[in-house]
């Protein structure tokens, strides 16, 4: 068997839990030091995102869906254009396809209200810097 | 676990009644059934990936286009080449919502299989 750990695989579900605790806090100790950072602004991401903004606007429009967008959130360096709808339907195929990959990551889910969110997630909003 | 085939557990079924209600004016075009297995079977791929529960497969009556909605829990994709990008470029049109469970239903719409005889 490849990979096998008899260790891993016959380790306590406590002993487990707080591993994993430990590594989301690593994680997040680590987002929060890249947060707390000094930085100045992409425009040239800035400016795609405020594209695709546009772009996923001119796909959706007559569909009822809400499109927004939001910068430096959830950390300084990301931001995302969100559609939300009870139906989003498609037929401008290739225009959809230039749009979605110009993000960082997409995601589409299902909310608890019966909306469908359309996520694009962008990274390197922000620039490090240093003197 | 039973893990479903798109093609061969319902997609199959539904287009091979389709045909029988379509012909004899319309007959199903054998080059276009072999692109539409491949169709079939990224969405297999997606529906392992995206942890898929179903599959719903129709034909309209008019345009002959086929429908085929996955529920499955979320898309999340990372990777600027993906076979659910392919699939949305062969698509006539594609589209999310939701179920009634409160999962998320992904359509795609592929153009007819028929050809008039």
């Amino acid at each position: 068997m490849d990979n096998f750990d008899f260790e891993k695989e016959f380790q306590p579900d406590e002993e487990m839990d707080a591993e994993l605790d430990e590594m989301i806090k690593f994680i997040g100790e680590k987002l929060e030091e890249k947060n707390s950072k000094d930085a100045v602004i992409n425009p040239d991401r800035m400016q795609l995102v405020l594209q695709v903004y546009r772009a996923v606007k001119c796909l959706t429009k007559g569909t009822g869906a809400k499109v927004t967008y939001i910068l430096n959130e959830p950390y300084i360096d990301s931001g995302c254009v969100e559609v939300i709808g009870k139906d989003l339907t498609f037929s401008k195929s290739q225009l959809f396809l230039d749009t979605i990959r110009l993000a960082s990551n997409f995601n589409v889910y299902a909310k608890t209200d019966g909306t469908v969110s359309m996520d694009l997630t962008f990274n390197g909003l922000t620039l490090p810097f240093e003197i | 676990m039973f893990i479903m085939n798109c093609y061969d557990d319902v997609a199959g079924i539904v287009i091979d009644e389709a045909s029988k209600r379509f012909s004899p004016l319309w007959e199903i075009n054998p080059e276009n059934l072999n692109i539409f297995k491949n169709y079939c079977d990224a969405i297999d791929s997606i529906s392992k990936e995206f942890d898929g529960e179903s599959f719903e497969v129709e034909v309209d009556e008019i345009t002959m286009e086929i429908t085929i909605v996955l529920e499955c829990f979320e898309v999340l994709i990372h990777t600027k080449k993906h076979l659910f990008y392919e699939l949305i470029k062969r698509s006539v049109r594609f589209g999310f919502s939701t179920s009634e469970d409160g999962n998320l239903l992904v359509k795609f719409v592929f153009p007819s299989l028929w050809d008039r005889v």
